[in-house]
C-alpha cells in the first residue's frame, strides 16, 4: 500500500509543488530544501563542474598555444599535429569503448578533425579545389566510422556534409552558369533527406540508437523544406522565370506531403511529424491567400493586413483542430518513439 | 522528517489537494512542442499584420500613437484575465498585443516629448514606469523579460553616456535585490525571477562588452563594487541552502573565498553564472541551472577573448586557470573517496 502523500519524506518535486501552490511558507520551504542537502552530493557536483571547466580551459590553452605558433610551424608539423589529434581521439575512443557515450563523442571529434585536416591541407598547399570537393571527400572518408559508430549525431553530421556537397556542387558547377533554375537542386536534396528518413524508419525497429525522438522530425524537415521553397516561389513570383521547374518542384512537394501524411496517420502515428506536414500545407495556403489579396491591391489601404491577420488566425485554428482530431482518433497526442 | 512536519494544521488539506493534482497520473496530455511553436509564431505574425493595419489605416500622430498603444495593452490585459486557461494561440496573441501596445506607448511618449530633453533619460524613465505593467498586471515571462531588459538597457546606456558607473551599479543592485527578494526571501518560483536573472546576465554582458571598447576605459577602474553586489547575492544563496551548522565550516568559507577571488580576477558575469548554477542545483530548478550553464562558458569565452595580451600569454593564463580547476576537482574527488572508504570501514 502506498504512503499518504504528506507522510513521505520531502523531495524537491513535492516541495516545489507546495511552494507553487502557495501552501507552504518560505521558511518551511527552505527548511525542507536544507534538510535534503547532502554535502557529498554537492561535493560531487562541484567536482564534476570543475573537471569539465578545467578540461575546457586546458584544451583552449592548447588551441591558443598552437594559434600563437601557427605561422612558425612547418607544413608537415601542422598536418602531423591534426593527424595526431585524429588518431588520439580514435585511440581514446577505443580505450573508453565505442559503445559508450564518451567513446562515441570521441569518434565524432575524430570525424571533425578529419575535416579540419582537409581544410588545413587546402590552405597549406593552396590546392584551389572547389568547396564541394572538400565536403564530399570529408563525407566519404568518415563513412566507415558513421556506419560502424552506431551514433545518431554522427549520422546527422554525415547527412549535413552530403547536403552541403550537393548544394555547393550545384552552386559552383551544376547550374551551368545559371542556365538551370535552382528548383532542380531542391529535388535531389529532398530525395537525399527522404532516403535518410526512409532508412531511419526501416532500421529503427532493429537498431535502438536510431529511435531518438528528434531524428524523425529532423529528416522530415530536411526532406520537405527544400521543395517548399520553389512551391512558395511559384506563388509569390511566378513571372521571374523557371516556372516549369518550380511547377515540377511543387508537384513533387505535394506528393511528398500526401505520402508522409498517409504514412504518419495510417502506418506510424506521430503527431510531431504530422504537425510538420500540416504546418507546410498551412504555410502554403497562407502564402497563396496573401498573394490573392496582394493581386487585388488590398494591402495599399491597410485592409489586406487586417484580412491577412484573420486568415492566419483561421488557418492556425484549422491546423490545431485537425491535429487534435487526429490525435484523439489515435488515442494519443504524444509523438511515437518508433 | 515528513512533509507534514513542515506544514501548519490549516495547510494540510490544501497541500494534499495540490500534491494530488500534481501527481503524474492526474496530469493532462499536452500538444506536441512543435505545434505550440507553430501556433505561437502564427499568433505573432497575425498580431504584426494587425499592427500594420492600425498604422496604415489610422496613420496615428504622437498622442494617438500613445492612445492606441494603451488601448492595445488594455485589450491584452482584458483577454489575459478573462481567459485563464487560454490555449497557446490566444496566450501568444495577447502577449504580442501587449508588447505592441507597450512599444507604441513608449514611442508615443518620446514623440510627445519631441526630443526636447535628454532622449535616453526620457526613454529610461518611461520604460521604468511602464515596468509596473509586467510586474503587477500582465505577468508573462517573455513580456517581463523584454520590459526589464529594455529598462536595464536604457539606464545602462544612459550611465555610459553620462559616464556615471554609480548609476550602472545602482541599476544592477536593484535588479539583484529584486531577484534575491523573489527567490530567497519569498521562496517563490516566478516567471519574473527568471526574467530578472536573464536581465542581470544581459546587463553584465553589456558591461563586459563596454569594457572591451577602449573609449569607455573608465568603467574598467571600479569593477569591484559590481563584483561585491554579486558576491553578496552568492553568499545569500549559500546561507539559504546550507544548514546553520555547516555555514561557518572552514571548508565552506575557503570555497566561498576561492570563488569570490576567482571572480574578482575575471568578471562579475562569471560569479553571477556560478550563483545561478548554485541556486539551480540547490533547488533542482532546470531554468536557473540552464541559465547558469549558458552564462558560464559565455562569460569565460568573452573574458579570455577580450584580454588585451598576446596569444601565448592567453594560453598561459588559460592553462593556469584550467590546472587550478582540475586540482579542485581532484581534491574534491579524493575527499569523497576518502569519506566513502571511512564509511565502508565503519560498516
Amino acid at each position: 500500500m502506498t504512503k499518504p502523500l504528506l507522510d513521505q519524506t520531502p523531495d524537491h518535486r513535492s516541495l516545489k509543488v507546495l511552494r507553487d501552490a502557495g501552501v507552504i511558507s518560505p521558511a518551511s520551504f527552505w527548511a525542507g530544501i536544507r534538510q535534503m542537502n547532502d554535502p557529498q552530493e554537492w561535493a560531487r557536483w562541484a567536482a564534476r563542474l570543475c573537471m569539465v571547466l578545467g578540461s575546457a580551459l586546458v584544451l583552449a590553452a592548447v588551441v591558443y598555444f598552437f594559434a600563437f605558433n601557427w605561422d612558425a610551424l612547418e607544413r608537415m608539423q601542422k598536418l602531423g599535429l591534426l593527424q595526431a589529434l585524429t588518431l588520439g581521439a580514435l585511440g581514446a575512443g577505443q580505450w573508453v569503448g565505442f559503445r559508450r557515450l564518451g567513446g562515441q563523442l570521441l569518434l565524432m571529434a575524430a570525424a571533425i578533425f578529419v575535416g579540419v585536416s582537409f581544410a588545413v591541407f587546402g590552405q597549406v598547399y593552396q590546392t584551389g579545389a572547389d568547396a564541394f570537393g572538400f565536403f564530399g571527400i570529408w563525407a566519404l572518408c568518415i563513412l566507415p566510422w558513421v556506419l560502424a559508430g552506431a551514433f545518431a549525431p554522427l549520422w546527422v553530421l554525415w547527412f549535413v556534409l552530403v547536403n552541403l556537397t550537393v548544394w555547393l556542387f550545384w552552386n559552383q558547377v551544376g547550374q551551368f552558369n545559371s542556365l538551370l533554375h535552382y528548383s532542380y537542386i531542391c529535388i535531389p536534396l529532398t530525395v537525399l533527406n527522404g532516403a535518410g528518413l526512409l532508412l531511419r524508419e526501416r532500421l529503427a525497429t532493429r537498431y535502438e540508437w536510431l529511435r531518438g525522438r528528434w531524428l524523425r522530425p529532423l529528416f522530415l524537415l530536411g526532406a520537405l523544406t527544400p521543395l517548399l521553397i520553389p512551391a512558395l516561389d511559384l506563388i509569390v513570383d511566378s513571372s521571374a522565370g523557371g516556372g516549369y521547374a518550380m511547377f515540377v518542384g511543387s508537384v513533387i512537394w505535394m506528393l511528398c506531403l500526401g505520402v508522409t501524411y498517409l504514412y504518419f496517420t495510417r502506418c506510424q502515428f506521430d503527431s510531431t511529424a504530422l504537425c510538420i506536414v500540416l504546418g507546410n500545407a498551412a504555410l502554403y495556403l497562407i502564402t497563396a491567400i496573401g498573394r490573392m489579396l496582394e493581386e487585388a491591391d488590398l494591402f495599399d489601404d491597410g485592409a489586406g493586413f487586417f484580412l491577412m491577420a484573420l486568415v492566419i488566425v483561421g488557418v492556425t485554428a484549422l491546423l490545431v483542430w485537425w491535429l487534435r482530431e487526429l490525435s484523439q482518433r489515435h488515442g494519443s497526442t504524444a509523438g511515437s518513439l518508433q | 522528517m515528513k512533509l507534514r512536519d513542515l506544514l501548519n494544521d490549516d495547510q494540510i488539506e490544501p497541500a494534499e489537494a495540490a500534491l494530488a493534482q500534481a501527481h503524474p497520473e492526474a496530469m493532462e496530455v499536452k500538444d506536441p512542442v512543435i505545434l505550440k511553436v507553430l501556433t505561437a509564431v502564427s499568433a505573432w505574425v497575425a498580431s504584426l499584420f494587425l499592427l500594420g493595419f492600425i498604422v496604415l489605416a489610422g496613420q496615428p500622430d504622437e498622442s494617438s500613437t500613445f492612445a492606441i498603444g494603451a488601448l492595445l495593452a488594455g485589450l491584452a490585459i482584458m483577454v489575459h484575465y478573462s481567459q485563464k486557461n487560454a490555449g497557446t494561440f490566444v496566450a501568444q496573441s495577447t502577449l504580442s498585443c501587449m508588447m505592441c501596445g507597450h512599444l507604441m506607448m513608449l514611442v508615443g511618449v518620446v514623440l510627445i516629448m519631441d526630443y526636447q530633453s535628454d532622449e535616453m533619460l526620457t526613454l529610461a524613465i518611461t520604460q521604468t514606469l511602464l515596468c509596473a505593467l509586467p510586474v503587477w498586471i500582465f505577468r508573462r515571462a517573455a513580456y517581463q523579460l523584454i520590459a526589464l531588459l529594455l529598462a536595464a538597457f536604457f539606464w545602462t546606456y544612459y550611465a555610459v553616456e553620462m559616464d556615471a558607473p554609480w548609476l550602472f551599479r545602482l541599476v544592477l543592485a536593484v535588479q539583484v535585490s529584486a531577484l534575491a527578494a523573489l527567490t530567497l526571501w519569498r521562496g517563490r518560483r516566478s516567471s519574473f525571477g527568471y526574467a530578472l536573472a536573464l536581465s542581470v546576465g544581459a546587463t553584465l554582458f553589456f558591461l563586459d562588452w563596454i569594457q572591451s571598447m577602449p573609449r569607455n576605459a573608465r568603467f574598467d577602474e571600479a569593477l569591484w563594487p559590481t563584483n561585491l553586489i554579486i558576491a553578496v547575492f552568492l553568499a545569500a544563496i549559500g546561507g539559504h541552502l546550507l544548514p546553520v551548522a555547516n555555514r561557518w565550516q572552514p571548508k565552506v568559507l575557503v570555497l566561498f573565498v576561492m570563488l569570490v577571488a576567482l571572480a574578482f580576477l575575471s568578471s562579475p558575469g562569471l560569479l553571477f553564472a556560478i550563483a545561478l548554477l548554485t541556486l539551480g542545483y540547490g533547488l533542482r530548478d532546470p531554468i536557473y541551472t540552464g541559465l547558469g550553464l549558458i552564462g558560464l562558458p559565455t562569460f569565460i569565452i568573452f573574458f579570455y577573448y577580450s584580454l588585451q595580451v598576446s596569444l601565448l600569454e592567453k594560453s598561459g593564463i588559460l592553462l593556469a586557470s584550467g590546472i587550478v580547476c582540475l586540482l579542485v576537482a581532484y581534491l574534491a574527488h579524493s575527499s569523497l573517496e576518502k569519506g566513502a572508504s571511512v564509511e565502508a570501514a565503519n560498516l
